[in-house]
């Protein structure tokens, strides 16, 4: 009996409680939170629907409060609440409403997202297979999203395949707002400490204090190059480990190919004999090359050293790989994840343990005999 | 599959009326909310654990199932992962049979190698969840286990190792992910000290300062507009609306002699592929033809002046883009005038445009771009 009948909306306004809590009673009656969904280092995630729509599911973010970071985490919903609420586009996750519950903690109400996440996708090599028209259509999906956010101002700085889920229909949708910024005010120095240390771009381990849209494109880049791999492209261990990881696969950063980057705080310079060139096409290509020329073309202006000259947003959506074969696969078509256990149960349901099914088929099961061709 | 096999193929799973009862002692969850089942891998037979703690309390016992003969120990009884218990079976079968067969792909010569080798270990597998030859199939197996006891627990640590650096991984992942939030956080109270410092900042000041009837001069000649196309969808829907219409009224007007049946179904050419818009029939086009390269803001102070700016190596180095700004001022002027886009745009596209807000994010859904299909979830 966890669910309160509920409470009057209309009818009997208590006067002892002010407008501001009323509307908040109000939003919240809206919806029923159901199970839990999954939890993150700063949220518990319920699925939840429209009281009066049954069918209609969202996911509600319920944001964790803890003693030491009470202030950073509240700041943490009500970024992700400010960007969110402006943005409204197929690619980014839809903020529908927020509320407090009767412990103070801060909920979203979300987009129900229920097909998990590009990370899930990509690193399930075992279960899902994709090619190079879904990956295409995927990085379409991403490139509209970051180029909306850059279009209204706003900076993501999280980008990774983990923060990129996916729709019941297949689209896939930014999401985790919460180091969201907007484009800096020109006096205003911006903390480098965001985005993940995989997708996190030259200028930022430099701590350049003034940065634009292109750090999210570095981690666009990362993303398509990883989609690619089924592996992370830029590994690196530490923060020092990256930037040798960069200067190897992508470059040392010099005067010449950066004009200007020996200034930046954190820069240090390297010996003449320890710099490394810019990757030729030759190279993309050998690693990449199953997305074609025109798409390591692309691949390689995300991951050029200085933001200045790296393509933007708009910049990506116009170039030539769009158009040219394989057309993206559409969204209803692309490759779904594995369903985890209950799959698994099923699938051993059906294939498993009943004798007359015959030999073939529980070998089949375990050795893929496709592999055995290569 | 007739009915009556399929019911044989799941006699292992309970009928869901009796799922809440203990075939052992027969209390039901109904009076005993609290009540947990248990399993216990000799033989599966689902109890209580109260009947579990009961029974199996003074050491081994055998179970209670009539008929079965195996002898139980309390400490071997678990809640079951899986509805099916056949499932839970073989899932447990598997385990006991991969915690032997803990070879690694590396560790073959070539991946045929490594196939055959599989294959063989799917041979002993089937043989236990089957009950084929049950005790040749032990005997090989415990055999073997006996013959690379080294190897196994080698492979063994090498996983747990593994399992350790992922752990660890995760964790490292989890404190950086706390260190960026905290940055963030950061960011903003230095941002909260630099204008508390009184360094207003310079979008606001060009908007309602002088300099903003400057910005605003400046945006009545520069042809700033942000068009917004229709979904293509939509289009599309209707075009083949007009195409059916027309069909329609072909058949109509058709010869008398033609016999015209009613109740046919429309025959819809199968409209050409559209060229694929990596836009996704949106389309954003802020006209920025005459925007300047530098405006003269010369009035302000100087570590405002987005001259000064333009100057500092370091800040244009990190890819600060001095165009952006102007963009995002004059953008705002704009709604500053009273220019709202979404007046130009109709407001369905109003969804699309700046401020709307979360009562605009509910609209667009329910208005939709047709992306919001969460009836079909699962
Ligand atoms: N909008 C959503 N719809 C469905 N599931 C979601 C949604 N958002 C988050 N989840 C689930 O909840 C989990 C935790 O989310 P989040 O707090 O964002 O975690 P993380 O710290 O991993 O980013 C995710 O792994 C995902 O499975
Ligand atoms: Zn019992
Ligand atoms: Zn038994």
């Amino acid at each position: 009996m966890e669910d309160s009948p509920q409470e009057p909306s209309t009818a009997a306004v208590d006067p002892t409680i002010d407008l501001s809590e009323q509307l908040n009673i109000e939003t919240r009656n809206k919806y029923v939170k159901g199970k839990e969904i999954g939890s993150g280092t700063y949220a518990f995630v319920y699925k939840g629907h429209l009281r009066d729509e049954p069918n209609t599911l969202v996911a509600i973010k319920k944001m964790k409060v803890m003693e030491n970071y009470k202030d950073g985490l509240t700041m943490d919903a009500v970024r992700e609440t400010k960007y969110l609420q402006e943005l409204s586009h197929p690619n980014i996750i839809k903020l529908y409403d927020v509320f407090t519950s009767k412990d103070t903690n801060m909920n979203l109400v979300l987009e129900f997202l229920p097909r998990g996440d590009l990370e899930q996708l990509i690193h399930d090599t075992g279960n899902v297979r994709y090619n190079s028209a879904d990956t295409k259509a995927w990085m379409g999906m991403v490139a509209r999203g970051i180029w909306f956010c850059h279009e209204n101002f706003v900076l993501h700085r999280d980008l990774k395949p983990n923060n990129l889920l996916i729709a019941a229909d297949g689209e896939v949708k930014l999401a985790d707002f919460g180091l969201a910024r907007s484009f800096s005010e020109p006096h205003l120095a911006m903390s480098t400490e965001v985005i993940t240390r995989w997708y996190r771009p030259p200028e930022l381990f430099y701590r350049a204090r003034q940065y634009s849209g292109a750090v999210d494109i570095w981690s666009v880049g990362c993303i398509f190059a990883e989609l690619i791999l089924r592996n992370a492209f830029l590994p690196g261990q530490t923060d020092i480990d990256q930037v040798e990881v960069i200067c190897q696969r992508i470059g040392t950063p010099t005067e010449e190919n950066w004009p200007g980057v020996s200034k930046l705080a954190s820069y240090v310079p390297v010996a003449k004999d320890k710099v490394r060139p810019v990757q030729p096409k030759s190279y993309y290509m050998q690693l990449f090359g199953t997305v074609g020329p025109f798409g390591v073309d692309l691949l390689m202006s995300m991951f050029t050293l200085d933001p200045r000259k790296r393509v933007t947003a708009k910049g990506i959506l116009d170039h030539e790989y769009w158009a040219k074969d394989p057309r993206p696969t559409d969204k209803e078509n692309l490759p779904k994840k594995g369903g985890g256990e209950k799959k698994m149960g099923e699938d051993l349901k059906r294939k498993g343990g009943v004798l007359e099914e015959g030999k073939a088929d529980k070998v089949a099961r375990k050795i893929d005999f496709g592999a055995m061709k290569k | 599959m007739s009915k009556q096999a399929q019911n044989n193929s799941a006699s292992a799973r309970r009928p869901p009326e009796e799922d809440e009862i203990c075939r052992v002692c027969k209390s039901s969850r109904y009076l005993n909310p609290n009540m947990k089942f248990l399993v216990n891998p000799e033989c599966y037979h689902e109890m209580c654990e109260s009947c579990a703690d009961r029974i199996f309390a003074s050491g081994p016992a055998p179970c209670p199932y009539a008929g079965c003969t195996k002898t139980l120990r309390r400490n071997k009884f678990r809640k079951q992962t899986f509805a099916d218990l056949k499932v839970e079976r073989e899932v447990d079968i598997r385990k006991r049979v991969n915690a032997i067969f803990n070879k690694r792909e590396d560790e073959f010569n070539s991946l045929r190698d490594y196939n055959n080798y599989l294959n063989e270990v799917e041979d002993l597998t089937f043989n236990l969840i089957n009950k084929v030859d049950i005790e040749k199939t032990e005997r090989k197996l415990l055999s073997y286990a006996e013959a690379n006891r080294r190897a196994i627990s080698q492979n063994d640590v090498r996983a747990s190792k593994e399992s350790q650096r992922l752990a660890a991984e995760e964790r490292l992942k989890k404190e950086q992910a706390i260190q960026r939030r905290e940055a963030a956080q950061r960011e903003l109270d230095e941002e909260r000290r630099v204008r508390a410092e009184g360094k207003a900042d310079v979008i606001h000041k060009l908007a309602s300062g002088e300099s903003a009837t400057k910005v605003a001069k400046e945006a009545k000649k520069t042809v700033l507009k942000r068009t917004l196309f229709k979904q293509q969808a939509e289009v599309d829907k209707q075009a083949r609306l007009e195409a059916a219409a027309a069909a329609s009224e072909a058949t109509l007007n058709g010869d008398g002699d033609d016999l015209v049946f009613a109740g046919l179904k429309q025959h819809v050419e199968a409209a050409p592929l559209r060229p694929y818009d990596a836009y996704g029939g949106l389309a954003f086009e802020r006209k920025m033809s005459n925007l300047q390269n530098s405006y003269d803001d010369g009035a302000l102070p100087r570590h405002e002046n987005l001259y000064y700016l333009k100057q500092d190596p370091r800040a244009m180095a990190g890819g600060y883009n001095i165009k952006e700004v102007y963009s995002q001022v004059l953008c705002e002027a704009f709604a500053g005038l009273g220019v709202f886009l979404s007046d130009e745009l109709g407001e369905k596209a109003g969804a699309a445009t700046r401020g709307t807000g979360t009562a605009g994010a509910a609209v667009a859904a329910a208005t939709g771009s047709g992306d919001v299909q969460m009836m079909d979830a699962f």
